[in-house]
This record gives C-alpha cells, sequence and structure tokens, in this order.
C-alpha cells in the first residue's frame, strides 16, 4: 500500500531543498540540480502509485445509469419549476417565515414522487462496486501526546481529489524540475533555484495530503513565501523586487481571510478535521453552522481568490513574469494558483450550504472575459500566458460556482498539464531568441521544430481545438453553464473566441513572423507603466541588457534535449490527459472524482450541440486571428489607440490600486502623523524624562565595584529572610 | 522507604565542605576548580542515598564533569591559574556578612525544625520513569522543559556568537592605543606602523 | 570499662539517621561557602565557581525535600533538573562573556570591570 509512503511525497522535496540549502557547495550546481530533479521523481513515483491504490479501491460506478439520472434529475427539476410556477398564489399570500415550508408540501404531486423514487432506485443501481481497503486513505499520527494526553495532530487523507492532484502535482513539477537544469544553467544561483522550486513543490504536495484545514493553511504559507522568493529571484531587477513585493502583499488579504475563515469555523464546528467535515451531511452541515456558513464560505472563498488570482486580487499574477519562466510555469500549472482551485474544492461542502457558489459561478466568469480581454493586448509572451491563466482559472471557478465540480477538476487537471507546456515552450522560445517579446521573435518555427510543434499542442488545447485536452475540459464547464446559468454559458462562450484569438496571435507572431521592432516599445514589456515604477530610460536599457545578456547567443537556435524532452512528454500527456475525461474513456475522470452522492455524469448524446459549438467558436477567433494577422504588416495590423491604451492598462485596475486604496492612506497620514508627535511622543518624552530624574537620583548607588554589588545582594537576602520571619512569625512550633 | 545511612551522610558532608572551603580559599584556580568537581561529585553521593540515581548521575555527568571542565578552560584561557586573594579587610567583612546571615537563617529555620513534618527519616526513592513522565506531560513541567531547551540553544549560539572574532570592535584596539606612548614627529602626532597595520587589518576583516 | 561501653554511643550514633534538617543543615553551610568565595574573591571565573557551589546548595535542599516529603508531584527533583540546565547554559554563556572580557581588557579580575562607574 503507497499509503504507507505518502509521508515521502512531500518529505522528499522537502529534504532536497534541505541538502541543497546545506551543501550545495560540495555538491555543485549540476548535482544540486539532479538530487532536486531526482528526489520529486521519487516523490512522482509514489504519487503514481497512490493514485493506482485510489483507482482500484474508489468506488466504481456504471456510465450508462449515471446518464440515466442526469436526464432524470433533469426531469424533475423542469417538473418542479412547472408545479411551483402553477402555484404562484401560494407564495404571494402567506408572507413571512412559514412561506418555503408550504411551498415544500404543495410541490410534492404524484409524478413527481414517482420519478423521485425512480431515482433513488437508479441510484443503488448505478454503484458497480463500493469503496474498498478503507478508501478514502487516512494516516494520523500525533505529537507531545504523553500518557494518554490528546496532543497535537497531524495526518494524511487522500481521497480522488487529493490522488488526482498528486499525481498532477509530482509529474508537473518533475517535468518542470527537468526542464530547469537545461533553461537555468547559465544562472549565477542555480542551486538555489533548485532548492526553492523543491521547497514550492514539497509545500504543495503536503497542502494537498493535509487532513486538518489548519495544515492546509501552514503549507499554504509556505507556498506563499516561496512564491515570493522565487518570483524575485531575479532580485537585483528593481521590477522583480516589485513584482515579488506585489504578489506577496496581494496573496497575503486572502491569506488573512483564510485565517479569519478557519477560526470561524473551529468556533462553530469545533474542528477543522477534513474527513470530518467531508462525512457532515448537508443538513446537518446546515444546522451546525447555521448563517455563519456563508462568511465562512465567503472568506475561504476570498483566499482562494488571492491565490488563485481572480478579480480583483488578480493584479500580482501577470508581474509574476518576472521570475525565471520554469518558475511561472510552476505557479500557473502545478502549484499556487491550482492551490486556490483546491481548496474550494475540499471545502465544498461548506461553499455549497453557505450559498457562496453564485458569487464564485459570476467572479469566475468575470474574471475569465476580462483577463481573456486583455490577452491580445500584450507583447510579452508570458504576459498572454498570465492573462490567459487567470482566464482559465476564472472558467474553473465558473464551473465550481455552477456545480460542475468534476468538470472544474478536470480542467484544472488538463489546464496544468497544457500551461505547463505552453510556459516551458515559451521558455524555450525566449532561451533561442533571446528576448521574451513575440514582435522580436524571428520566424522561430524556422529554427525551433521541437519548440513549434509542442507550442502547436499547447496552443490547440488552450484554445479547446477538438480532440485535444483543453477541448474536452472547457467543454465539460460551458456544459454545466449552458443548463444552469445561460448568462454565464454566454461569457464561457465569448471566452473561448477570445482564447483561441489571442492564442493564434501569440503563435503567429511568434513563429511565422520575422524579427520587427515592438510595436510597444522597450517600456511595453517590461511593465506596463505602474506609476510606481516609474524607470528612467538608461535603467531601461540596462534591464534589456539584463535579460539579453543571460547566456543566450545572438541568433535564434533550438533548445537543447533537456528542454525539449520534458517538453514532448508534457505535450503527450497533454494530449492524453483529455481522453480520461471524454466520451472515449465514458467519462471515467467525472465518475472517479465527484462531489455528493453520485456523480453527475452528462450521457454523450447531450453533448454533441456543445462539442460542435465549441469546435465553432474555436474555428470564429482562430480564423479571426488568422485573417487578421497571418498575410498582413502585424505592427499595423491594430486596434484603435484607445482601446490599445485602456487594454495595455488594464482596464486601470493597476492604477487604481495606486490611485485609491494606497492614496487614500497615504492622505490620511498626517492625521496619525499628528497624533504620533503631539501625543505618543510626549509620553515618550515625560517618561524618559522621570527616568532621568530617578537615575541622577539613584546612580550614586552604583559604584561599578562587583564586591559592592554582592555585599548589597546579600543584604537584601538579609531583609528578605528578617521579612518572612516577622511575617510568619505566629508558624514553627 | 528506606533510611539515610548515619555515619555515610556525614563522611560524604565532610567531603563536600572540605573541598568546597578549598574551591573559594585556594589561590590555585586549577585546584580550587578540581577540588569544585570533588565537591560537586560528592554531593552527587547524596542524591544516591536519596534515592533519585538519575539526579545523581546527571550531578556527576553534568556538574562534577562538564562544568569543571569548561571551568578549567575559562582558566587556562583567561590565564588565571594563580590569583591573589582580597585584602584581610575585605575577607573580615564577608565573614562577618556571613555569620549574621547564618545567624538569622539558623534562628529562622530553628522555629520549624522541631516540627513533626521535619522529624521524618524515611526517604521515598524516585523512579526515573516517573521523572520522565511527569518531565514531559503537559500537566507537569511540558512547556518549563522546552523553555529549558531553547535556554540552552540560546546560550550556545550566544556562546559562539560573543566569541567569534570577526564581531571584535575597535573600541578594545583604542584601548590599546591609548597605552601606546605616541612618538611625535616634527610637531605631528602619528601613530606606529605596527598598530595602523592591525587597525586596518580589523577594518578588512570587520 | 568494657569493649561495649565505648562502642554503644558509637552505635547509637550510627543508629540516629538522618532526617531532612541535616541535609537543610549542610545545604545551608554549602551555601555559605559559595557566598564567602562569592564575596572575597576577585577573578570572575573563581566567583562563578562559588556561584555554582550556591546553586547546588539550592539544589540539594529541592532533592532532599522532595525525598522525604514523598513528594508525589516530583516537583522537587524537577526543580533541580532546571537548575542543572541553567547551570550549564550559565557557565556556556559565562565562558564565552569571559573570554571576549579577557581579549578587550587583559584580565578577568573584578578591578578590569569597572565599566559600569564609568
Amino acid at each position: 500500500m503507497f499509503i504507507d509512503y505518502a509521508l515521502l511525497i512531500p518529505l522528499l522535496p522537502a529534504f532536497g531543498w534541505l541538502i541543497i540549502s546545506l551543501f550545495s557547495k560540495s555538491l555543485g550546481g549540476k548535482g544540486s540540480a539532479w538530487l532536486a530533479t531526482t528526489m520529486i521523481g521519487l516523490s512522482a513515483v509514489i504519487a503514481i502509485g497512490l493514485f493506482a491504490d485510489s483507482f482500484s479501491s474508489a468506488p466504481v460506478w456504471k456510465a450508462d445509469t449515471l446518464g440515466k439520472i442526469y436526464k432524470l434529475e433533469k426531469e424533475i427539476k423542469v417538473l418542479e419549476k412547472a408545479e411551483k410556477a402553477g402555484k404562484p398564489e401560494t407564495a404571494t399570500i402567506e408572507p413571512g417565515s412559514e412561506v418555503p415550508k408550504t411551498e415544500g408540501e404543495h410541490t410534492a404531486s404524484p409524478e413527481l414522487l414517482a420519478l423521485e423514487e425512480k431515482l433513488s432506485e437508479y441510484k443503488t443501481e448505478a454503484l458497480e462496486s463500493r469503496a474498498v481497503g478503507g478508501f478514502p486513505f487516512t494516516r494520523d499520527w500525533t505529537w507531545l501526546a504523553i500518557k494518554g494526553e490528546a496532543g497535537l495532530p497531524f495526518g494524511l487523507y487522500v481521497d480522488q481529489l487529493a490522488a488526482i492532484m498528486l499525481l498532477m502535482v509530482t509529474i508537473v513539477c518533475f517535468l518542470i524540475h527537468l526542464f530547469s537544469i537545461g533553461y537555468m544553467a547559465h544562472e549565477e544561483r542555480y542551486p538555489t533555484f533548485f532548492s526553492y522550486i523543491n521547497l514550492f513543490a514539497a509545500a504543495m504536495l503536503a497542502m494537498v495530503l493535509a487532513k486538518n484545514l489548519f495544515h492546509v493553511l501552514l503549507f499554504w504559507e509556505i507556498m506563499g513565501l516561496m512564491s515570493y522568493l522565487l518570483i524575485g529571484f531575479f532580485y537585483k531587477k528593481k521590477s522583480a523586487q516589485q513584482a515579488q513585493k506585489k504578489a506577496f502583499l496581494t496573496v497575503r488579504i486572502g491569506d488573512l481571510a483564510f485565517m479569519a475563515g478557519l477560526f470561524w469555523l473551529y468556533s462553530v464546528f469545533g474542528t477543522l478535521d477534513i474527513p470530518t467535515l467531508l462525512a457532515t451531511s448537508h443538513s446537518d452541515l446546515e444546522t451546525k453552522l447555521g448563517g455563519a456558513a456563508f462568511g465562512i464560505g465567503l472568506l475561504l472563498f476570498i483566499a482562494a481568490v488571492g491565490k488563485s488570482a481572480q478579480f480583483p486580487l488578480h493584479v500580482w499574477l501577470p508581474d509574476a513574469m518576472e521570475g525565471p519562466t520554469p518558475v511561472s510555469a510552476m505557479i500557473h500549472a502545478a502549484t499556487m494558483v491550482a492551490a486556490g482551485v483546491y481548496l474550494v474544492a475540499r471545502v465544498y461542502p461548506i461553499m455549497d450550504v453557505g450559498g457562496v457558489l453564485p458569487i464564485i459561478a459570476w467572479l469566475g466568469g468575470f474574471t475569465a472575459l476580462f483577463a481573456a480581454s486583455l490577452a491580445p493586448a500584450q507583447a510579452d509572451a508570458k504576459k498572454i500566458m498570465a492573462f490567459s491563466t487567470l482566464s482559465q482559472l476564472g472558467l474553473m471557478f465558473m464551473g465550481l460556482g455552477l456545480f460542475g465540480y468534476a468538470a472544474a477538476l478536470f480542467h484544472l487537471l488538463t489546464h496544468a498539464f497544457f500551461k505547463a507546456l505552453l510556459f516551458l515552450g515559451s521558455g524555450s522560445m525566449i532561451h533561442g531568441a533571446g528576448t521574451q517579446d513575440i514582435f522580436e521573435m524571428d520566424n522561430l518555427s524556422k529554427y525551433q521544430k521541437y519548440t513549434w510543434a509542442t507550442v502547436l499542442i499547447g496552443s490547440l488545447s488552450l484554445m479547446g481545438f477538438p480532440l485535444t485536452a483543453g477541448f474536452w475540459s472547457k467543454d465539460e464547464i460551458l456544459h454545466v453553464a449552458q443548463s444552469a446559468n445561460p448568462a454565464l454559458y454566454i461569457v464561457g462562450c465569448a471566452v473561448a473566441i477570445l482564447t483561441a484569438f489571442y492564442t493564434t496571435r501569440m503563435f503567429i507572431i511568434a513563429f511565422h513572423k520575422p524579427k520587427q521592432v515592438s510595436p510597444w516599445g522597450l517600456a511595453a514589456w517590461n511593465n506596463e507603466g505602474e506609476p510606481s515604477l516609474n524607470m528612467t530610460q538608461a535603467e531601461v536599457e540596462e534591464q534589456k541588457k539584463h535579460e539579453h545578456g543571460h547566456g543566450h547567443s545572438d541568433h535564434p537556435h533550438e533548445s537543447g534535449s533537456e528542454m525539449l524532452i520534458p517538453l514532448v512528454s508534457l505535450a503527450t500527456l497533454a494530449t492524453v490527459m483529455g481522453f480520461v475525461g471524454s466520451p472515449f474513456a465514458n467519462f471515467w475522470l467525472q465518475r472517479f472524482v465527484y462531489h455528493g452522492d453520485v456523480p453527475h455524469v452528462a450521457p454523450l448524446e447531450s453533448l454533441w450541440a456543445g462539442f460542435i459549438i465549441s469546435a465553432i467558436l474555436v474555428v470564429i477567433g482562430a480564423g479571426a486571428s488568422y485573417a487578421l494577422y497571418w498575410n498582413s504588416d502585424v505592427t499595423k495590423a491594430r486596434a484603435p489607440e484607445w482601446l490599445t491604451r485602456v487594454l495595455q492598462r488594464r482596464y486601470y485596475i493597476d492604477d487604481y490600486f495606486y490611485a485609491g486604496p494606497a492614496k487614500i492612506s497615504n492622505d490620511i497620514q498626517w492625521l496619525f502623523a499628528w497624533f504620533d508627535k503631539n501625543v505618543v511622543d510626549k509620553i515618550v518624552d515625560f517618561v524618559g524624562g522621570l527616568v532621568v530624574v530617578l537615575g541622577d537620583a539613584s546612580r550614586r548607588i552604583q559604584t561599578g565595584a562587583l564586591g559592592w554589588y554582592a555585599g548589597l545582594t546579600v543584604i537584601g537576602g538579609l531583609a528578605l529572610i528578617l521579612a518572612f520571619a516577622v511575617a510568619f512569625a505566629g508558624g514553627g512550633k | 522507604m528506606t533510611e539515610v545511612n548515619t555515619v555515610f551522610f556525614y563522611l560524604v558532608a565532610l567531603g563536600i565542605l572540605s573541598t568546597a572551603i578549598y574551591a573559594v580559599a585556594s589561590p590555585k584556580l586549577l585546584n580550587a576548580a578540581v577540588s569544585l568537581a570533588l565537591s560537586f561529585f560528592a554531593v552527587g553521593g547524596l542524591y544516591f542515598m536519596l534515592g533519585n540515581g538519575f539526579l545523581g548521575m546527571l550531578q556527576i555527568l553534568i556538574n562534577a564533569g562538564a562544568i569543571p571542565i569548561v571551568t578549567v578552560f575559562i582558566i587556562m584561557m583567561t590565564q588565571s591559574r594563580r590569583i591573589r586573594l582580597r585584602s584581610n579587610l575585605n575577607v573580615a567583612a564577608a565573614l562577618l556578612a556571613i555569620v549574621v546571615l547564618a545567624g538569622s537563617l539558623w534562628s529562622f529555620w530553628n522555629r520549624y525544625q522541631g516540627s513533626a513534618a521535619t522529624q521524618g527519616k524515611q526517604i521515598t526513592s524516585t523512579p526515573t520513569s516517573e521523572l520522565g513522565v511527569k518531565l514531559l506531560s503537559a500537566d507537569g513541567t511540558l512547556l518549563a522543559f522546552e523553555l529549558a531547551s531553547v535556554l540552552l540553544l540560546l546560550a550556545m549560539v550566544g556562546a559562539i556568537v560573543l566569541t567569534k572574532r570577526d564581531g571584535e570592535t575597535i573600541k578594545g584596539d583604542v584601548g590599546v592605543l591609548s597605552d601606546v606612548a605616541l612618538p611625535v614627529t616634527g610637531g605631528e602626532l602619528s601613530r606606529p606602523a605596527a598598530t595602523i597595520e592591525r587597525a586596518s587589518k580589523q577594518e578588512v576583516v570587520s | 570499662m568494657n569493649l561495649e561501653s565505648i562502642l554503644a554511643p558509637i552505635r547509637s550514633f550510627a543508629n540516629s539517621g538522618i532526617s531532612v534538617n541535616h541535609f537543610i543543615a549542610l545545604a545551608m553551610l554549602l551555601f555559605l561557602v559559595g557566598l564567602y568565595g562569592v564575596l572575597t574573591r576577585r577573578n570572575i571565573v573563581a566567583i562563578l565557581m562559588s556561584v555554582e557551589i550556591m546553586l547546588n546548595a539550592a539544589m540539594l535542599v529541592f532533592v532532599a525535600a522532595a525525598a522525604y516529603s514523598g513528594d508525589a508531584t516530583k516537583t522537587g527533583p524537577l526543580f533541580a533538573l532546571f537548575i542543572v540546565a541553567i547551570a550549564a547554559a550559565e557557565v556556556a554563556v559565562g565562558l564565552a562573556i569571559f573570554i571576549n572580557v579577557f581579549r578587550s581588557k587583559g584580565g578577568v579580575t573584578t578591578e578590569d570591570l569597572m565599566e559600569m562607574k564609568n
């Protein structure tokens, strides 16, 4: 049983971090890199074993019966709606708290009852085999438990969600480690980089394995720290320093909400144990949490918003591109942003009970559209990817919010693979071309055949081109949206078109267009004009030199095999991963990971329309982009000036943060300054003066001679003894 | 329930006191340190008599072993093997203070020593396991134990930091410099070449 | 005068037994010896040694009182244990401080340490 070794999954990379931190000098650059990669590789082996164990012991559901249940549930919903609509007077006549009760009684018509009976029949029939072998796996330890005391518990919890996350995180992280060996080879702090990403991966893995929400928070924070260190890896660059601070502080807002949510949850629920939370039934949770459920759910969601960079806390993610490309890959694919989605999925019952899900859905949908609209205005390959991550994460949250639990996690899984592929691919492009600006990349398809092919696979997947991974998962989310919320479905479709548009744009300009002057100049891709980052032209030049100068040759070239092997593996995996949730595998993933008593699996026939619409959307987006950029001079094919400007400034949201909250706090500082000068300082001065006076009086005792002090001590002791003798005079005989 | 053997007690007590007196009175510090170790060793013997073997072992290992060794190191490193005593007046004053203190202690303690509670001659031995459980349980001294571990860590770190040569301040050097007679050349004061070199080296290091 | 009359007082002395009072008296004497050292020594290393003697005297009282009172909470021995820990820390830091003092002052007597006066 691999669960017995599950503790090693986070411990091995953490151990790698420790060893590299302590002995990087004797290990050397390559030694550290291979040690780190081996550690995460071993973790991946255990994670694969653990996944296989979970796979064989998790409950198995029949796909066709699940399809029937899906249809039946839809029928019931329609019927319920119709019956409610048929008796509007009950709701209007009786005011007050009794309304929901009477409604419930009225809707129970005979046909509905019959359908519900059939539903429960199907539900028992759908289960092919129950969970075996103590699934979900748990392991418990206690620390400092002496003679029957409770001690401090900690443990591992591996259910379907954790198993699949572990698989994804370890494999993606391993490939990113492998890629970094070649990519980071010219960097000065090569071993440090590997120790950091090793601990980063370890924190994520420990967070996924944690049995207690408190431990989730613990490793969540470690991840925050590591992201801070890694985004600012090129700490000599001013923009990197700014970006790391921005990332850390922005995410911190969410962390604060996380802590508050946990404390609140603990005070009303009495435990932070995840299995206990998941095992509590919907109605029990409702009575236990009561009105607090909404607050707790919202706070935990704010935490996820910070970590997963949803609106309005998204501002850190594009700036996080200041870190090395493998770090971006890790943050965007496997670790950082996935943590937010994971958290929401973990505490899904609370979100459900508290009624936070609509908020999640709308905010996710908004972020998806918002970020997708920003991406076409970017010139930096990595920033385009950053906005696409924001947009895809928005889609995931939208899916989660619309009860598409499995769909969202499916998308998280596929997205992790193809986004890691795209980031590593763009890393390879940057490595070969020596620039991050897609306009400055010189016809890369000529020089980088493998990169071209792998990035093509990644891009198609991101667009949701039929039969690629992104297609299956995005379509699941769109399908969920279509039946749950038409407005959000339209948002999803718009996002799909925009995604296809900007992905194609990036691909064409980077790979098939000759080098040209970037239409937005140097400042445009260094940092899009944040007020606090006003650099002089000389500084920009200096920074540019640094960017170019990290060991790349002048003319474009293909990357080495160390970089190509992870790329090709990821391309393969990104394609394969799509099929686990596709009709070809009978929606295996949706039957494996689910929330509630039965998985929600739509039958194939209800999906055809969605498939076709998706394909059309992709063709529209990609076609528009092709028509716009393929044959024309790209610098001229531009949107109106005002639109470009707005998009480049990211809808002025960053500016708002600088001009709004930051400025307000600046403006009210005089009040505190006055208080500080006239009240606090005066008190301090008075205390200081008092001490001076007292000190003047008492300093005569201080002769400085040690013997004198010893003598005084003895006299003091004598006085104490005499005092005791007087005080306890009545005691004794 | 046992009793402490009277003869052994007096023998050990005599040993403790005589070695302790030698340790505080001898002008030869190394001898004093060895005598201190012997005294602590004998105190450890008392713990065994009191049925607390664990503390006895601890006493021998740390108080009679480690501490005198460290003390010997200090004596050697600070070059103070032979020391001068204070003037006789000081000794007399100290003895007077001690006699007064002893008198007060004695009279204070005398009030209680007749009570039945202090007349018992039976002792209860302490099993080490019980001591360990109490030491590490939350209703015992777990917190104090953790704090003690922090204290020892801090002591170790502090000792390293304090004795590190890099951290040496220039202030000590100035003291040395002021002792050196500065040669006067052409109406200008100039430092001796050797000290200047040393000072500049110091700056490079720190 | 037979042998028995000589042995009798010895025997009665040997059988008189030791109570907690004896231990406290011994600890008190040990404490005073240490105190004498603290007051009369000029060398701070010697003062530290004297302080160690005083600490040991305190420890002895704790252990003896616990043994004679049948202390079930084991507070006495535990206190003694912590005294050992603190004594060890004290000596370790003391060593470092004395070496530093020696380096900067050239000696470790109380006369060398009159800084506080100035």
